[in-house]
């Protein structure tokens, strides 16, 4: 009985040490942080003459994925707390001490943050811009959340205000462009949002061939949308706009490498894309012959006169299908005669050649 | 003897013609590839010759193909103006329209294909599979020279024809293209090259001439009429030899008197710009007004 009573003690102990302690050993730390910052209105003024808020909500540490870490595991320059608080130069966390491949404590692994080495923002930053953002300027810091926490719509929206903070004016052109109406007004979740055509971790300048905006590769980046059936065919849209680009002129010099040639975005505008039926496209009757004249001086509204992403195939066409047709007969049967008449021709020469 | 015979000489193509069946062919070659490069960049034997040329592959596609184009329409020229202003020209336009005798060649062939008769049709200098090839080249080079040079100077006619008009040249420039070639790999060159009496291949359009056994299968009415012109000329001297006998003209006089008519010829040639080495006239050439009349 008593043996037994020793046993269940030693157990709790272990229980106690191994088990419990270190959840409360990281709450004791956070607490003796939270002893200042969970203030609300904590804060400081920087060295601009800027109000700096320090204020970290308790819950919203304890909904954060990062719930069972600790203060001093991400900020881990500070190493001493006194009564006058701790040292001013915090440096900016490094997500990467414990996001990385094969990490002993279970944090997810990603390749993202190599990718980021090459993004425009990290270029940036080695270069020693220090307003480009790093991990926690889009996924937040003490208030991160999970992806699965919001809805695609949500996340959406929200990744465009997280690029918007620094690029107002394209937020702002995106805003009332046809993708921004769907995505703001109609709540479509189907909308591109900044990270469809730029990427992600791995954003890079427009002028970077390996851009997924750049000149030549635009064309399926736009088709990663416009080319789908799925897509197109749920909006009522064409979804041979990529695939009639590609055989026209424009499409062609795009193909074989060819910079000064239109893509999607030279006729349709980049973030302020609108329908055709709106008067400020830049593909509406009244400006497309402007828009033509960006490259072709001479561009008079016989530019406008005809289809422009047209498919042979279809009869919609009009004369290039009739043109088509005709001469995929006149072909067929021509080269049909033609063949004909050379095998009948063989075969008897070829006998007249074995008899002598 | 008679092998001796059957490789005699029968000019086929003279030096200028033969120079300007070579820019033809080469420039030919040249726009189908250059091409078709264009229509089909994913191809492999596009890719192929891209990395061969390496980063300005598509700039020097564009000017070889705007090179060939622009001799093909030079050679189209000269041919225009070769077969109205000489006087073998002239001669190759008539023999190459077409006539009535063409269709009941034609029919006569497939009855022959077919085992209706025995006899394969008798072809004279050219067969209607000979006129139809040169009359699609003739019509190809009218409709491809148009809607090239259309396509060529693009921001010149697209304010002129507009954008429907630029396709239908772009469509038309396409599949012409591709019919053309097409029939040249098809017809042409099964005539000249696999064509198992000729293969390996047709040598006239280097050589210039036929041999008498070639002409015995492919232009067998043109050596017959050759032959008849020949047996003409024969018995004229013949008449002549002996009129000259009669007189007790010397021998020395006779060879004088025969030569005489031989550097006449070749001056003829010259002016033409033939071949000297063909000794081989053709009886056309000799005779010209007997085939126009017909």
């Amino acid at each position: 009985m008593r043996k037994s009573f020793i046993n269940i003690a030693i157990l709790m102990v272990f229980v106690i040490v191994f088990g419990i302690s270190p959840v409360l050993y990281s709450q004791i730390q956070n607490q003796k942080c939270l002893i200042c910052h969970g203030k609300p209105g904590f804060s400081t003024k920087t060295e601009d003459g800027h109000l700096k808020f320090l204020y970290v909500s308790d819950s919203t540490l304890n909904t954060s994925p990062h719930s069972t870490v600790n203060c001093y595991d991400c900020h881990s320059d500070i190493v001493e707390i006194t009564a006058l608080g701790h040292k001013k130069d915090v440096k900016k966390v490094q997500c990467t001490r414990c996001h990385f491949e094969n990490n002993p404590v279970g944090a997810p692994e990603t390749e993202k943050y190599t990718e980021f080495q090459e993004s425009v923002h990290q270029q940036e930053r080695l270069k020693g811009n220090l307003n480009t953002p790093i991990c926690q300027t889009c996924h937040g810091s003490h208030d991160i959340k999970k992806r699965s926490s919001l809805s695609e719509l949500e996340m959406k929206k929200k990744i465009t205000q997280m690029c918007g903070q620094c690029h107002l004016d394209i937020y702002s052109a995106y805003s009332h462009s046809i993708h921004g109406t769907a995505l703001f007004e109609q709540n479509n979740s189907d909308a591109p949002v900044c990270t469809n055509c730029h990427g992600e971790h791995t954003i890079r300048k427009k002028d970077d061939p390996k851009s997924s905006v750049y000149k030549t590769a635009l064309y399926n980046t736009c088709g990663d949308c416009h080319a789908s059936e799925v897509i197109t065919e749920r909006y009522g849209i064409s979804s041979d706009k990529i695939e009639t680009y590609e055989e026209s002129y424009h499409g062609i010099a795009v193909q074989f490498g060819e910079k000064t040639v239109a893509n999607c975005a030279s006729c349709h505008g980049i973030h302020d894309i609108r329908p055709q039926s709106d008067p400020r496209s830049t593909i509406h009757a009244n400006n497309i012959v402007k828009t033509c004249g960006n490259c072709h001086q001479d561009a008079n509204v016989n530019y406008t006169k005809g289809l422009i992403h047209i498919n042979p195939h279809s009869e919609e066409s009009g004369p290039i299908y009739y043109i088509s047709s005709i001469f995929k007969w006149l072909t067929i049967i021509t080269l049909t005669m033609l063949a004909i008449h050379v095998i009948l021709d063989l075969i008897k020469r070829l006998k007249h050649k074995t008899i002598h | 003897m008679s092998s001796k015979k059957q490789q005699e000489k029968y000019l086929r193509m003279t030096l200028n013609e033969r120079i300007q069946h070579f820019f033809l062919l080469t420039s030919f070659i040249t726009l189908v590839i250059t091409g078709f490069a264009l229509k089909f960049p994913e191809a492999l034997w596009v890719r192929g010759l891209f990395n061969l040329f390496g980063e300005n592959a598509f700039e020097l596609r564009g000017d070889v193909h705007r090179i060939a184009a622009v001799i093909m329409v030079a050679v189209s020229f000269y041919h225009i103006f070769y077969v109205i202003l000489s006087q073998r020209g002239r001669k190759f336009i008539i023999d190459m329209w077409f006539r009535k005798q063409d269709l009941t060649d034609l029919n006569n062939a497939f009855r022959y294909y077919i085992g209706k008769t025995k006899v394969r049709p008798k072809f004279g200098r050219f067969s209607y599979i000979e006129k139809a090839e040169y009359w699609a080249v003739a019509w190809g080079t009218i409709v491809m020279g148009a809607t090239g040079g259309v396509l060529w100077f693009e921001n010149t006619f697209l304010p002129v024809i507009s954008n429907s008009g630029m396709d239908i040249a772009t469509a038309i420039h396409y599949y012409e293209a591709i019919l053309a070639s097409l029939a040249i790999f098809v017809w042409h060159f099964y005539f000249v090259i696999y064509n198992p009496d000729v293969y390996p291949m047709n040598k006239a359009w280097f050589k210039g001439y036929l041999t008498r056994e070639e002409m015995e299968h492919e232009h067998p009415l043109e050596l017959e009429e050759i032959e008849k012109e020949q047996a003409k000329e024969t018995k004229k001297e013949n008449i002549r030899k002996e009129d000259t006998g009669k007189k007790d003209i010397k021998k020395k006089d006779i060879k004088k008197e025969e030569k005489k008519p031989a550097p006449e010829e070749i001056k003829i040639e010259k002016d033409k710009k033939e071949d000297k080495g063909n000794n081989n006239i053709p009886a056309e050439e000799i005779n010209p007004k007997k085939d126009a009349g017909k």
